[in-house]
C-alpha cells in the first residue's frame, strides 16, 4: 500500500457539472473517473519564474486542473505601525479567488468567511515554519490567487506557497506539503477532484517531510474513525511524493539560475520568446 | 499609475528626454512605439472565452510587464423586464494585490472600482451589444460575465484591459441553444395550474442541456458554438500621455509618474472605414484646449485602427492554432 | 484595546507545572471541565457552561416559503455573537481571527455535517419550510469558547420542540403547545466538539479543554467533532507546532472516548428536564 506511485496522466476531468448519468468515481476496474488509480497523483507542474510586480519569491502550482499563483514579497518594512513585532516578523496572507476559477461563476470579496478561514489556516501553518526570528520589525506579504478550481484547493495553496518561500529565500525549517485524501466506500483515494471531493469524505493533511510530523489536518465531512486512520496514514506517505516533485522543482530553478549567473553577458536561450509575439 | 513615486530629479531627467528632439524614452522606443505584447487565448478551461495579454515583459525570464487575465463566463438569466431581453454585459475588473504591493487594501478597492467603471460602461454600452445573447425571447438570455483580472502592473493598464476585453470576447462561444425542446415543459404548466412545477419546467429549457446534447459528437462542446455576433466591433483603447506639446503611447510606471495628465480614447473599428468613438476620458490634472483635444482624437485613431488590425491578425491566428490543436487531438483520440 | 499577553513569570509557571504532570485547576490532562447545563422556561433555550466558560444558546423556528432551489429543505440559519462582554480581547465591528474560527465551525458542526433532517422540516413542499434560527450568545470566555458554543447550539437544537402542524389540501394548521404536543426536531446524530491545545515545547503534554492561561499560551490547537459512534465529522488542525501523526491519532481516539461519556451526560440532563417538564404541559 504505497503510494509511491506519480504517474503523469493528464486528468480531463473538465466540466463535472450537468448532463450525464451520474459517473462511476472508482469502477469495477479500479479506476477513477478520470482514469487514475486509486493512490495516483494528479500531474503536478510548477512554475517557479518571476511573477507579479516585483515579487521576492512567486510560484505558481498546477495538480491536474487546480492552478494556484502564490507571490512572496518580503521581508520588507511593515504597513502598519501595529503589526510590527520587535522580536519577528509578521506574516500576512492574503488569498483571491478568480471569479473564473469554477464552473459556477462566484465572486467572493475579501471579507468572504470561507477566504477568511483559508488564508488564517494558512498564516497559522506558515507562521511556525517560517524562521520569522530572523527578521524582526518587518513583514513577510504572501499573495495567493486561485486561477482554477478542480479539488484540491487547500492543498494547492500550501504546497505553491512553500514554494514561493523557497523561491524568495526566505528561510524555513521545512517544506511543507500538503495532499488530499478521500475514502469511497473503503477503499482511500488520494488527490481528489472536485466531482469526487463533493461526493466523499475527505482529509487535508499537510506533512514536514524532514521529520515525518504533521502540520495540518482538515476534514469537514462524516467518516469514521478506522478509515480515518488509514485515510491519514496515506496521505501522510503521499506527502513526501510530492516533496520529491517540488524539491526538483526548486533544485532545477536553483541549477537554471546558476547556469544563467555563470553565463553574464551572453544572451540566455530556451526562454519562451517569438511564437507569441505580433 | 498608482504604486510608482519618483523623485523630482527622475521626474525632470524622464521629461526632459521625452521633449528632446529626437525624443529619448530609458528603454530606447519611439514616442509611439509599444512594448513587446504577448497574447494567448483558451487559458482559463471553464471559462467560455478566455485570454491572457502582457506588455512589456521581459522576454528572458517572463518577469515585469504588465499583465491582465480576461475571461467570459456565460450565466442563463431569467427575464424580469423587457429592458433586459437579448442579454446583459457585466464587466468586473480585479487587481491582485501582488500587481500593486505598495497600495493598502482600501486604495486597491478604489483602484478596481475605477477600472470597472470605465470597462463596464464602455463594454456594456447598447451599441456594441452582440445579437446573439438572447435565448428565449422575453423568457430567459445570457449574461456575459466579463472579469478582468490584474496580476501585474508596469504602466499603460487601460490599454492592456482593453486588448485582453477584446480577446476575450473575441475568444466567446456561445453555446448553441434550441428552443423548440421548450414546448413541452409549457403544455405541462397550463394543465398543472398553480401547482409547483418551477423545478421541472426549469430542468425542461435548461438550455446548456439541450445544446449539449445537439452537439454530442464534439469532444468539448465549450469549443464548439456560435462566436459572439459583431465580434469585429470590440474597441481599442489608446492612453496618450500628454506632455506639454507632445504625446507618447504605452508609458511605463515611471513615465505615467511624470506627466501630468492623460488621455485615454476607445475607438470601434467595425470595417476599415467604419468606427467610431465609445469612450474618452481625461485622466490627471492638466488642461487641453480644445483644438489640440481634437487633433489628439484624430490621431488615437490611427493607433487604435493599427491596433485593432494586428490584434484581429493575432486573434485569428491563435483561432487556427487552437483550432489546429483541438483537431489533431480529436483525430488521435479515434 | 488588547489586554498585555501573560507575563513571563506566568507562562513559565504554566510550562513548569505542565511538565510536573500537573494542571493549574488541578484536572488530568485528558479531563474536561465540568459541563454544565441550565435549560430555561422556553424549549430550545440553553446556557452552557465549562467551568467559567459560558454560552448561551437559543433556538426559534418560524416558517417560511423555501428558495426555489430547495423546496423541500428546511432553513437553518446560525447567528454567533461573541461581544466584547465575553471577553475583552473581543472588538466590536472587526471579527477577529477566534471569532471566525468559531463561526466556521457552528457552521460545520451544525449545518454542514447534517445535524439536522433538513427534509424533516418541510410542510408544505415547496410553499412551506421551517426556518430554525439558532443564536448563539457567548457570555464568558475563560478558555475553549469553541467546545462550549458547540455543545451550547447541539444541546439547544436537542432541547427545542417546534409546534405540531397538520396539513389537509394546501391548508396548514399549527397547534398551540397546549393543545398538541410539540415535536422534537429529529437530528442524525450528537456532535460534540473537543479541543486539544498543545504547546511549543513538545516535551509537554496536550491538554484537552484548554483554560484561559493554557488557551493563551498554546502552540497550536487541535478541534475534533465527533459524535458517540465513532465518527468523525470535523477534524481541524490548523497549523501551530507539528505534531507526530501517532499523536494524533491518539488524541483523536481520546476525543472518541470523551464523546460517548459526554453524550451520556447530555442525554441524562435533557430527560431529566423533560421530565419536569411534562407536568407543566398538561
Amino acid at each position: 500500500m504505497s503510494a509511491d506511485r506519480l504517474l503523469l496522466t493528464l486528468s480531463d476531468s473538465s466540466d463535472s457539472s450537468d448532463g450525464h448519468s451520474r459517473i462511476e468515481i472508482l469502477n469495477t476496474g479500479g479506476y477513477r473517473s478520470d482514469g487514475r488509480r486509486q493512490y495516483e497523483l494528479r500531474t503536478i507542474s510548477i512554475d517557479l519564474s518571476p511573477q507579479g510586480s516585483g515579487a521576492d519569491g512567486s510560484a505558481s502550482l498546477t495538480h491536474g486542473l487546480t492552478q494556484v499563483n502564490v507571490c512572496v514579497f518580503g521581508p520588507r518594512e511593515a504597513k502598519m505601525r501595529s503589526q510590527t513585532y520587535h522580536d519577528r516578523a509578521n506574516v500576512n496572507i492574503e488569498v483571491a479567488i478568480a471569479a473564473f476559477s469554477a464552473s459556477e461563476r462566484r465572486k467572493r470579496g475579501r471579507g468572504d468567511k470561507r477566504i477568511l478561514e483559508l488564508s488564517q489556516t494558512l498564516k497559522s501553518t506558515f507562521e511556525p515554519v517560517i524562521q520569522t526570528s530572523l527578521y524582526p520589525r518587518s513583514q513577510i506579504d504572501i499573495y495567493i490567487q486561485v486561477l482554477q478550481q478542480d479539488g484540491g484547493l487547500l492543498q494547492a495553496c500550501v504546497n505553491a506557497t512553500t514554494l514561493a518561500l523557497a523561491n524568495a529565500g526566505i528561510p524555513t525549517y521545512d517544506f511543507v506539503c500538503a495532499v488530499t485524501g478521500g475514502v469511497h466506500s473503503t477503499s482511500p483515494l488520494l488527490d481528489l477532484t472536485l466531482l469526487e471531493e463533493n461526493d466523499l469524505p475527505n482529509v487535508t493533511v499537510a506533512v514536514m517531510p524532514r521529520s515525518g510530523k504533521i502540520t495540518l489536518v482538515s476534514m469537514e465531512t462524516r467518516l469514521h474513525v478506522d478509515r480515518f486512520e488509514e485515510i491519514f496514514r496515506l496521505a501522510g506517505e503521499a506527502g513526501k511524493v510530492i516533496h520529491r516533485e517540488m524539491r526538483k522543482a526548486v533544485k532545477d530553478r536553483t541549477e537554471q539560475l546558476v547556469a544563467s549567473m555563470q553565463s553574464v553577458g551572453r544572451p540566455s536561450t530556451g526562454a519562451d520568446v517569438g511564437d507569441n509575439e505580433y | 499609475m498608482t504604486s510608482a513615486s519618483i523623485s523630482k530629479a527622475e521626474k525632470s531627467y524622464i521629461q526632459a528626454g521625452l521633449l528632446t528632439s529626437p525624443p529619448r524614452r530609458a528603454d530606447g522606443r519611439y514616442l509611439h512605439d509599444f512594448r513587446a505584447i504577448y497574447l494567448e487565448t483558451g487559458v482559463a478551461p471553464l471559462s467560455n472565452g478566455s485570454a491572457r495579454l502582457s506588455i512589456g515583459r521581459n522576454p528572458l525570464d517572463g518577469s515585469g510587464g504588465t499583465e491582465v487575465l480576461a475571461a467570459v463566463k456565460l450565466e442563463v438569466e431569467n427575464i424580469e423586464e423587457q429592458t433586459l431581453d437579448g442579454g446583459r454585459i457585466a464587466c468586473n475588473v480585479s487587481c491582485s494585490p501582488s500587481a500593486y504591493p505598495h497600495l493598502s487594501s482600501g486604495a486597491l478597492d478604489d483602484l478596481q472600482h475605477d477600472l470597472t467603471t470605465v470597462l463596464h460602461q464602455t463594454l456594456s454600452h447598447p451599441s456594441l451589444h452582440p445579437k446573439n445573447l438572447g435565448i428565449i425571447p422575453r423568457k430567459k438570455s445570457w449574461l456575459l460575465n466579463l472579469d478582468l483580472l490584474v496580476t501585474a502592473e508596469a504602466g499603460n493598464i487601460y490599454d492592456a484591459l482593453f486588448l485582453a476585453a477584446r480577446a476575450a470576447l473575441w475568444d466567446t462561444k456561445v453555446p448553441r441553444t434550441r428552443s423548440v425542446e421548450y414546448k413541452t415543459p409549457k403544455t405541462f404548466l397550463s394543465a398543472s395550474g398553480d401547482m409547483d412545477v418551477d423545478q421541472d419546467t426549469r430542468s425542461g429549457f435548461d438550455t446548456r442541456h439541450v445544446a449539449h446534447a445537439t452537439d454530442f459528437e464534439l469532444p468539448d462542446y465549450w469549443d464548439e458554438g456560435e462566436i459572439l455576433e459583431g465580434r469585429e466591433r470590440w474597441p481599442v483603447a489608446v492612453t496618450l500621455n500628454l506632455l506639454h506639446t507632445v504625446h507618447f503611447l504605452d508609458a511605463t510606471l515611471q513615465e505615467e509618474a511624470s506627466c501630468a495628465s492623460r488621455l485615454l480614447v476607445v475607438y470601434s473599428h467595425e470595417s476599415p472605414t467604419a468606427y467610431t468613438i465609445q469612450s474618452m476620458r481625461m485622466l490627471g490634472s492638466d488642461e487641453l484646449s480644445i483644438p489640440h483635444l481634437k487633433k489628439l482624437i484624430k490621431e488615437a485613431e490611427g493607433f487604435t485602427r493599427s491596433m485593432a488590425t494586428s490584434l484581429t491578425t493575432k486573434l485569428e491566428d491563435e483561432d487556427f492554432r487552437r483550432n489546429q490543436k483541438a483537431r489533431e487531438k480529436f483525430g488521435r483520440r479515434k | 484595546m488588547r489586554p498585555p499577553s501573560p507575563s513571563i513569570p506566568e507562562k513559565e509557571f504554566l510550562f513548569s507545572a505542565l511538565k510536573q504532570g500537573l494542571r493549574l485547576d488541578g484536572r488530568e490532562f485528558f479531563e474536561t471541565r465540568p459541563v454544565t447545563l441550565t435549560f430555561g422556561p422556553e424549549l430550545g433555550w440553553v446556557e452552557c457552561s465549562l467551568g467559567q466558560t459560558r454560552v448561551l444558546a437559543q433556538v426559534d423556528a418560524k416558517m417560511i416559503k423555501p428558495p426555489p432551489e430547495r423546496p423541500f429543505e428546511g432553513v437553518i440559519s446560525i447567528h454567533s455573537e461573541i461581544s466584547p462582554m465575553a471577553s475583552s480581547e473581543f472588538e466590536l465591528g472587526r471579527p477577529s481571527e477566534e471569532e471566525v474560527t468559531i463561526t466556521r465551525m457552528l457552521d460545520k458542526v451544525i449545518r454542514r455535517s447534517d445535524v439536522v433532517d433538513k427534509e424533516s422540516l418541510c410542510i408544505l413542499a415547496g410553499q412551506r419550510v421551517w426556518h430554525l434560527r439558532l443564536n448563539v450568545h457567548c457570555l464568558s470566555d475563560s478558555g475553549n469558547l469553541l467546545d462550549c458554543a458547540c455543545l451550547a447550539g447541539i444541546v439547544a437544537l436537542k432541547h427545542f420542540r417546534r409546534p405540531d402542524v397538520e396539513v389537509i389540501g394546501e391548508e396548514v394548521t399549527v397547534h398551540h403547545p397546549t393543545s398538541r404536543a410539540p415535536i422534537p426536531l429529529s437530528l442524525h446524530h450528537n456532535l460534540y466538539c473537543f479541543t486539544f491545545a498543545f504547546f511549543s515545547d513538545t516535551s509537554i503534554h496536550p491538554v484537552l479543554d484548554p483554560n484561559h492561561l493554557e488557551q493563551r499560551l498554546n502552540g497550536g490547537l487541535i478541534s475534533i467533532a465527533l459524535n458517540a459512534h465513532r465518527e468523525l465529522c470535523v477534524v481541524q488542525k490548523s497549523g501551530g507546532v507539528p505534531l507526530e501523526p501517532a499523536d494524533v491519532l491518539r488524541i483523536v481516539n481520546v476525543a472518541v472516548q470523551k464523546a460517548k461519556d459526554l453524550d451520556v451526560i447530555v442525554e441524562s440532563r435533557l430527560r431529566e428536564d423533560w421530565e419536569g417538564r411534562k407536568v407543566e404541559v398538561r
